[in-house]
């Protein structure tokens, strides 16, 4: 049978019935929001990834390019939000090619909403869907389960309600292009500071229409780490050699060139 | 006519009803001590988190007790604070019945085992250290697990971070898995004290470092620094993110 | 609503029942006369056999597929899906290749209307998921079959 194997299944449940369980994958304890702006849309998420209690990114990328003009961020389980943009990206291309038409954003929610409830769920993907198309700017989120929202601005996350403190209190009708960015970056650093799951750095994409997406990574970077107290260089043969052996991959063979004539 | 079984009803069949109250939990943070020759350090971050959330970006958690005995309980912040009190109080009464003899280290360490032993099917959630100068003016650390096994160490890393922090301290403090140069591996680097400033040097950096790869340390850095003049406290911002 | 596979799907699956057959004495062993793994009792009758969700998955063209063919017939009368599947089995019998294995041809995509569209079918083909069970599924065994050697 092709597409996603379910051939293990009988074999790891027997394993997690015998030790700690399965192994958990990594998750983007994320903060992610999306808002409208005057003659556009932007989305913006932190850069922290995680596994369990441990950061396992200090610096990951969450904004998904689907079409050149629709972008995406994702929460959730990485691997789940990077394969489903990726594949929805490829059919996106695919349909745009067919119809000869610039892909639209309705298209690609459509597609991410049946394939994510064709797997009910267990594609961990939760994403906000942004873009421009020929319709104008639009904003939208699917959970995993495949249901849809449209808003004028959302978040999502375990950082989503800190940063939907800040867009409820914030965002109003006509703002311009750059309070747009500075209002999405502060509801992204909302979730930085107070949501543990989240932090690092913000990234933007912003979304006008009849102009190009600009992907502003790492648009601000409010944690950068102070440098050491001190360098933990070890002296030269500090680490033991216990063995050498020198494997001769090729013959090398030195030859005197006179390079002065 | 087929209906779609929805989570609600197959949990209503399903999942028997359950009144289980769970009286633990983990508010994080990490805590360090290190004794050197005639100086000891516990240190310990500031943070007091529960799940994904701050409750506190500054929440002492290591404590001077008296006697120059400094203590922390890590893990279940209600617990550590409830042991800290009993064994302040118990060092009261042994003031009181001991015409205010000095508490000594080993006798603190063993009062403490007994505070957590006496819990010992409802223990107290706690990874607790306590560092001080021994009878004889010497550093010294004791980390004692949730049911009251200890130990004297010379370097001790506690709570969520211990796991981070504990490699690099045996490394840096222990020299651990280093060699003299020039000797193949045949002769180890001689462990020697560390001075104050090295010991604070390496605690900022284990937990600077521990700040950036676990999401329960953070916030503020405190570290209380035992000497035969008495108990200082010296405070270091970390990342709050 | 059977637009989808009906199936005995639960939406969460716990990954770490079976542990009540622990000795009480010493919890942290497992008790194998209890819980006899492997003895009298076979391991496979303990377990649930598939994931909830294979079943929907595996069956979700062929529903699709059905779902549609009922449509034409109500719209169009039984010619039109007949002729449809006919159309198909045509393709199916002269489309020959040993090399596309699970993957559906390009003709065929088209009578599906599946040829401007990718699926994780299309991206795993059934011999790079496969755990070494389908080694008779090659292009050299494929070949022998059709001629017959």
């Amino acid at each position: 049978m092709a597409g996603l194997s379910f051939d293990n299944f009988q074999r790891n449940q027997f394993l997690a019935s015998k030790s700690q369980g399965q192994p958990k994958a990594t998750s983007t304890g994320t903060t992610i929001v999306g808002l409208k702006f005057d003659g556009g849309v932007l989305i913006a998420a932190d850069t922290r990834s995680t596994q369990g209690p441990i950061v396992a990114d200090k610096n990951c990328a969450k904004l998904h390019r689907i079409a050149p003009r629709i972008w995406c961020a994702g929460a959730g389980t990485a691997a789940d939000t990077e394969a489903v943009t990726q594949l929805i990206g490829s059919n996106i291309e695919l349909h745009s090619l067919s119809t000869g038409r610039q892909p639209r954003v309705v298209t690609t929610l459509q597609m991410l909403k049946q394939h994510l409830f064709k797997y009910q769920g267990h594609l961990g993907a939760y994403l906000i869907v942004a873009g421009v198309d020929p319709t104008g700017a639009h904003l939208m989120s699917v959970q995993a389960h495949g249901s849809t929202d449209v808003g004028f601005y959302l978040s999502l996350g375990s950082g989503s309600l800190a940063a939907m403190a800040v867009l409820e209190s914030q965002w109003r009708e006509g703002l311009s292009r750059e309070e747009a960015i500075e209002l999405a970056a502060d509801a992204i650093e909302a979730g930085i500071w107070n949501d543990l799951g989240s932090g690092s750095n913000v990234d933007v994409c912003v979304m006008e229409v009849g102009k190009d997406a600009a992907y502003m990574r790492n648009y601000r970077t409010p944690n950068v780490r102070e440098p050491k107290q001190q360098s933990y260089k070890f002296a030269r043969g500090t680490t033991a050699v216990l063995k050498e052996s020198i494997i001769n991959v090729c013959d090398v063979e030195e030859q005197e060139v006179d390079v002065s004539a | 006519m087929n209906t779609i079984a929805s989570e609600y009803s197959s949990e209503k069949q399903s999942t028997p009803i359950e009144h289980s109250f769970n009286p633990y939990s983990d508010n994080g943070g990490t805590i360090l001590g290190i004794a050197g020759e005639d100086f000891a350090v516990l240190a310990g971050d500031t943070r007091h988190t529960t799940d994904y959330s701050i409750n506190s970006r500054y929440e002492p958690k290591v404590f001077d007790c008296g006697d120059g005995i400094v203590m922390s309980a890590n893990g279940f912040a209600a617990d550590g604070e409830a042991l800290l009190k009993r064994f302040k109080n118990s060092m009261k009464w042994y003031h009181f019945d001991n015409n205010d003899k000095k508490l000594s280290m080993n006798a603190a360490a063993r009062n403490i085992q007994h505070l957590l032993y006496g819990k010992r099917f409802f223990p107290y959630y706690v990874h607790t250290i306590i560092a001080g100068l021994d009878e004889d003016g010497k550093g010294s650390v004791f980390s004692f697990d949730p049911v009251g096994s200890y130990e004297r160490e010379q370097c001790r890393a506690g709570g969520a971070a211990a796991s981070l922090i504990m490699p690099f301290l045996d490394n840096q403090v222990n020299f651990k898995n280093q060699y003299v140069p020039g000797t193949d591996g045949k002769e180890k680097r001689p462990v020697k004290f560390l001075t104050v400033d090295e010991v604070i040097k390496l605690v900022r950096d284990a937990f600077t470092s521990a700040t950036e790869r676990h999401i329960h340390v953070g916030d503020g850095l405190e570290i209380l620094i035992v000497t035969k003049d008495g108990v200082r406290k010296e405070y270091y911002p970390l990342k709050r993110d | 609503m059977n637009v989808v596979p009906q199936s005995n799907f639960k939406s969460a699956v716990s990954s770490d029942q079976d542990q009540q057959h622990r000795s009480n004495a010493v919890p942290s062993l497992p008790d194998t006369l209890r819980q006899q793994a492997g003895g009298a009792v076979p391991l496979s009758s303990q377990m649930g056999h598939q994931h909830p969700l294979q079943s929907r998955v595996e069956g979700w063209e062929a529903t699709q597929r059905a779902r549609q063919l009922e449509q034409y017939r109500q719209v169009f009368g039984i010619a039109e899906p007949m002729k449809r599947e006919m159309e198909l089995e045509i393709v199916e019998r002269t489309d020959f290749n040993p090399l596309r294995r699970e993957a559906h041809s390009l003709h065929e995509d088209i009578l599906r209307g599946n040829d401007t569209s990718l699926d994780w079918e299309d991206v795993y083909p059934a011999a790079t998921v496969a755990s070494g069970m389908n080694v008779a599924n090659d292009v050299h065994t494929k070949i022998e079959h059709k001629l017959q050697m």
